[in-house]
């Protein structure tokens, strides 16, 4: 006990910083939506702590950065200790890739799981020319090629109880990314702050998240007095099984903010729901709009094929005045940036339902399905 | 007379669980407004008559032909390899359909439904070939091997094979063509529509059809091989012509509805115990019915146990399977209708 407290009483007084000032938590980064993550400045060291989204009374992991120029100070909070800029990082997914090239850092990746999956040239060419190295299934990355990659630091996006593994046992950081359980859509592309902070590029991560927040919320007012709402439906059946996003979930939100309304909003799931087509079919029956993402390589899903996937969906109105909207994630960059540019997806979703209400109607990933 | 008031009892049950099949669902319907839609009353457009229509008594009647089909399948294997727990998800016919669907399923990234009738017709090939590949191992195994224990063993060998390769096309495949295949590995009564619906039903009634006319041979392959050929009955003949039909029938419930576990194994096993013999002329008639009461029951546990979703058939199959063959194990020596 007398050491925990010395050495907080330490930390306190000689602080992180060389020159020993004694000024701790001189400034503490403020995060306006983000919940589950917190950038803490000291004298010379940046603190940065991850909630444990799991279980609200531990953290996920602390971090204590340090300029390499700068001399380590004698005593340092707990976490794991990085010099910062990082120079050579290894990535899970696509979000992951979709936030370092909005922070214009993408030249930096130089290993990556799954980078067929991630549809951007810049990436395809590195990865083609062998300058990023492919570490397989994120579930299991190859940690041969990931030391051979020679990192300082990899983004994960741990699940609950996630094992690492070898991967824990090796010198690169693992900077535990856990934006996806943010519900709010601009809590999500504030994790910007969170992986900037790394590369030393705080300011240019401010700037750029206050540009994706200005114009969430400018089209957020567009339809925010609108007075008869156009009522939506989302994705479609996996086997028995139709994945409805809860009322709590990022994509409600997104669909509440265009100013839409969700037939399951009230539901309290910040996750999917698992519902039956009956169940489905019994509220959403007379839908104005139907959402939907899906994977298909080569052409756009048309409106037979659809039908031909599930006889039933024929059914819904949304089918009949062919108001389906889906957005192709084998073509586009949706999972690339649908975590870090929300205000793309709302942006596509209010010109849809209100396309009065717009000047410019273009849309980036959804598109209405064809006969 | 006895048996005649069974066959009442389970005639009852069928008619008793479709309707329940058709009255509870996921959707909470009130009982007026489905007799309004049973009797056409109602608004043709309305949500409601829609969902009885077209979701509901689709799935009532795959439910009625998918567990006929599935049994008869479990009770011709059990005759012919001489084995109470030959089935077709135990000796791996399943597997083997199986991995003819994610073969077929995973060629095509998982679009396959999206190519309509084509797609149908290619999944049930798929499946097909599948199965009749491990039923053909199967039966030259059986050549050899004289030991029911063992074949039964090969069987389940050939079952982890078809399982690895499975595994193998998986990881190999898109990740969308992967998820359809998880998804429909999990079973599911839904997935006939209207307009296949006639197909199926009737390869199914082809199929149950040709299991009444083997009514003979499977007695006499009961007595020994060597009794049923002095009785005039070609055992090859017999072995492929049961092979034939079972695999047909596995291949088409597997290709619509997923690898369906537990209803084949168990439900012939169930007939015997209620009709305490062994003559397929009995246990025939009574393992369709049964059949079919039994996946109409899963099919409405699927639903009726949660709200507003679905549970998979394959998280209720085994529940009402594994006890039947636990008993059958435990009172082998007393119910002795297999030696």
């Amino acid at each position: 006990m007398y050491h925990i407290v010395l050495s907080f009483i330490l930390f306190f007084l000689i602080g992180c910083g060389s020159d020993n000032s004694g000024n701790a938590f001189q400034n503490t980064s403020k995060l306006e939506y983000s919940t589950l993550f917190s950038i803490s400045k000291l004298d010379s060291c940046t603190f940065v702590s991850v909630k444990n989204p799991w279980d609200s009374t531990k953290l996920l992991s602390q971090y204590v950065l340090v300029h390499k120029d700068s001399t380590l100070p004698a005593v340092l909070p707990q976490g794991r200790l990085v010099r910062t800029p990082v120079e050579r990082v290894a990535a899970y997914s696509a979000v992951d890739v979709g936030v370092l090239t909005t922070l214009g850092l993408d030249d930096k990746i130089v290993a990556l799981c799954e980078p067929n999956f991630i549809k951007l040239e810049s990436i395809d060419k590195r990865v083609a020319l062998g300058e990023i190295s492919d570490l397989g299934a994120s579930t299991k990355p190859n940690i041969e090629k990931l030391i051979l990659a020679d990192c300082d630091i990899i983004f994960t996006n741990p699940m609950q109880n996630t094992n690492y593994g070898l991967l824990a046992q090796t010198d690169v950081v693992l900077a535990e990314s856990v934006n996806y359980m943010e519900q709010n859509p601009l809590g999500r592309s504030e994790w910007i702050k969170f992986y900037a902070v790394f590369f030393d590029k705080s300011n240019v991560a401010d700037s750029i998240f206050d540009d994706i927040k200005n114009r969430y919320n400018l089209l957020k007012s567009k339809t925010s007095n609108i007075s008869s709402q156009k009522t939506v439906l989302a994705e479609k059946r996996y086997g028995q099984t139709w994945w409805l996003p809860g009322g709590d979930s990022y994509a409600a939100m997104i669909f509440e903010d265009a100013g839409a309304k969700y037939f399951w909003m009230d539901t309290d799931n910040a996750g999917s729901l698992q519902l039956s087509f009956e169940e489905v079919f019994f509220k959403a029956a007379k839908a104005d709009y139907w959402f939907i993402r899906y994977y298909k390589e080569g052409a756009d899903m048309t409106l037979s094929e659809l039908k031909s996937e599930y006889e039933s969906y024929a059914l819904f109105d949304a089918f009949k005045n062919k108001t389906i909207y889906g957005c192709n994630t084998a073509s586009g960059s949706y999972y690339v940036y649908a975590s870090t540019r929300p205000d793309k997806e709302l942006a596509d979703i209010s010109k849809i339902l209100y396309p009065e209400s717009f000047e410019d109607n273009t849309t980036e990933y959804y598109k209405q399905l064809k006969d | 007379m006895r048996n005649k008031l069974k066959y009442i009892i389970l005639s009852l049950l069928i008619i008793i669980f479709f309707f329940a099949n058709i009255f509870f669902g996921s959707a909470n319907i009130e009982f007026g407004e489905i007799i309004k839609i049973l009797t056409l009353q109602s608004d043709p457009s309305s949500a409601t008559h829609i969902i009885v229509l077209s979701s509901r008594i689709p799935q009532a009647i795959t439910a009625l032909f998918a567990g006929a089909g599935l049994a008869i399948c479990g009770l011709m294997l059990q005759t012919l390899f001489n084995n109470p727990l030959a089935a077709p998800s135990i000796l791996g016919i399943s597997s083997g359909s199986g991995l003819g669907v994610a073969v077929v399923m995973l060629m095509f990234g998982g679009t396959i439904s999206s190519l309509g009738l084509f797609g149908y017709i290619s999944i049930v090939v798929g499946a097909m070939v599948g199965a009749c590949a491990v039923l053909i191992i199967l039966v030259l195994f059986s050549m050899k091997i004289k030991s029911n224990t063992m074949l039964l063993v090969v069987g389940i060998m050939v079952g982890y094979v078809t399982s690895s390769l499975i595994t193998l096309l998986n990881y190999f495949a898109e990740s969308s063509g992967v998820v359809s295949y998880v998804y429909w590995g999990m079973g599911d009564f839904s997935s006939v529509t209207n307009q296949n619906l006639k197909y199926f039903m009737g390869f199914i009634l082809f199929g149950l059809f040709c299991s009444v006319m083997l009514i003979k041979p499977l007695n006499a392959l009961l007595l020994g091989e060597r009794y049923a050929e002095n009785l005039g009955v070609n055992i090859n003949r017999t072995r492929i012509y049961v092979l034939i039909v079972t695999g047909l029938l596995t291949a088409i419930i597997t290709a619509f509805c997923g690898p369906i576990a537990f209803i084949g194994l168990s439900v012939p096993h169930i007939a015997r115990l209620m009709f305490s013999t062994s003559n397929h002329q009995t246990l025939i008639p009574t393992t369709i019915m049964l059949g079919s009461v039994v996946a109409l029951i899963c099919n409405l546990l699927t639903v009726v146990a949660t709200d507003g979703t679905v549970i998979p058939l394959n998280a209720i199959t085994p529940l009402m399977g594994a006890p039947v063959i636990i008993y059958i194990i435990i009172n082998k020596k007393k119910i002795a209708y297999f030696n």
